[in-house]
């Protein structure tokens, strides 16, 4: 009687244990280029700082829909749709490169006509399963064409006076 | 003994109780818990290829059914706006590009990848930038929280959508073909004519307001669309419904965030001036901002 008395007091003490460490603390990356933490949930509150994409921290807990953390010795918080548990995945690169250009030589290749991203599709194959419904691919090379430079960036934010 | 019974049943209720509580929370506020990339599954960065590329095709489909606008300022324009929003967004990996199309209907797209895609009648509609950063958000969120993929596992989990994508687009066999071709017209289906889920909708709106407070874009610009369109009865895409509990849950996320009271960019001068350089919107439009009701 007196063991089970111990080994029920014991499993006690260590539920508890375990509720107070496991569901309160977890390993997050921050994702986007920059986030700022605040000293309050709330997006109105004051900045303590700024931590870019990929900064590691553990955090102490929730607070709705805000994650807690220790930031240089202050409580701050971060919006937990802000954060992940694993670091941010690495730039694609397959986005970048143009299809190939579908002139009628192409499209007899094999290997030349397989347009970017569709793996094992010749044109000539996509344009048939697509029952004549037209897909224009030389619009998606302009729109892929377009870039916005970090420069231009910074100045059209500037001028829309954000930081 | 009843006392250690007690005592045995409030410690386990204590270890439970994050979990227990967790889950009534999420059945009650469904698309607020969804907000939360912390409780997301993981992706690999292949399943990010496969979505991109699955989205090139879509972002080609409807390339095919709607005409880009010539206005190259007009497209810098929206782009710059939309990555100023992307800046903030959890999915760095993606680089999204904002596409302005020639149509009639008032609506925007987006594919997986990041394809995001606004009519030359949704514009003509808005007043200032903060309203188009709005609706370029709204669209972004249903990117990042990968609203389609996840549609088109129909009743798997999120990580088998993506899976199933790249056994599509892995095989070159004839059932591979039509599977992905398949998939591609379900995709297609969903953003021109079926919509969103409403649970995917109401998530979308919720990260918008968000996305745009912390690109420093006043979050009411969504709102004041929303109303505005909501009121309109001709040429509203049929994917836009449901105006009423969309506005209500967006004025609950403004309050519950304490952004509803937030001043923040309009950005008026500068969406007008973007405006009036687009050759492709219709100059009769134009004329009739100024002179309200002057031109039938």
């Amino acid at each position: 009687m007196k063991k089970r008395s111990v080994l029920l007091a014991a499993l006690s003490l260590f539920s508890f244990m375990f509720s107070a460490t496991a569901f309160s603390e977890e390993a997050l990356f921050v994702q986007p280029y920059r986030v700022k933490i605040y000293a309050r949930p709330s997006i109105v509150s004051e900045v303590l700082g700024t931590v870019d994409s990929g900064f590691r921290f553990v955090s102490s807990g929730r607070e709705g829909n805000w994650v807690k953390l220790d930031f240089k010795g202050k409580q701050g918080f971060i919006p937990a749709v802000q954060a992940a548990k694993t670091p941010p995945l690495g730039k694609n690169t397959s986005q970048s490169e143009p299809s190939p250009k579908l002139s009628v030589r192409a499209r007899a290749s094999s290997t030349t006509a397989v347009v970017a991203g569709m793996k094992g599709l010749i044109y000539e194959d996509r344009a048939r399963i697509t029952k004549g419904e037209r897909s224009d691919f030389e619009a998606l090379d302009k729109v892929d064409a377009l870039k916005i430079s970090p420069d231009e960036l910074k100045v059209f934010q500037l001028e829309g006076g954000k930081q | 003994m009843k006392l250690w019974s007690l005592f045995l049943l409030t410690a386990l209720l204590f270890a439970f109780q994050p979990r227990i509580l967790h889950a009534v929370e999420n059945k009650g506020h469904d698309w607020r818990s969804r907000a939360s990339v912390a409780d997301r599954d993981t992706y690999s960065e292949s399943d990010t290829d496969e979505e991109l590329n699955f989205g090139r095709e879509i972002a080609a489909r409807l390339l095919g059914q709607f005409k880009l606008s010539g206005n190259e300022k007009l497209q810098k324009y929206v782009n710059l706006v939309g990555t100023t929003l992307t800046r903030n967004c959890s999915r760095t990996e993606l680089d999204f590009h904002f596409i302005v199309i020639e149509s009639s209907e008032i609506n925007a797209y987006s594919t997986p990848g990041g394809y995001v895609f606004v009519t030359t009648a949704v514009l003509e509609k808005m007043e200032n930038e903060a309203e188009l950063a709005g609706v370029l958000a709204h669209e972004i969120a249903h990117v990042t929280e990968r609203h389609i993929v996840k549609e088109l596992s129909l009743k798997g989990k999120e990580k088998s959508a993506v899976s199933s994508i790249a056994a599509l687009l892995g095989g070159a066999s004839k059932s591979a073909e039509i599977a992905f071709s398949q998939a591609v017209d379900k995709a297609v289906d969903l953003i021109l004519r079926d919509g969103y889920k409403k649970e995917d909708e109401m998530q979308a709106d919720a990260g918008a307001v968000l996305l745009c407070a912390f690109s420093g874009y006043d979050p009411s610009g969504l709102v004041t669309f929303l109303d505005k369109v909501g009121r309109i009865k001709d040429g509203i895409g049929k994917t836009y419904p449901m105006y009423d509990v969309r506005l209500a849950t967006l004025q609950r996320v403004m309050s519950d965030e304490g952004i509803a009271g937030m001043k923040l960019a309009l950005n008026t001068e500068r969406f007008t001036k973007a405006m009036m350089v687009d050759n492709s919107v219709n100059p009769l439009n134009l004329i009739r901002k100024v002179i309200p009701g002057g031109i039938q």
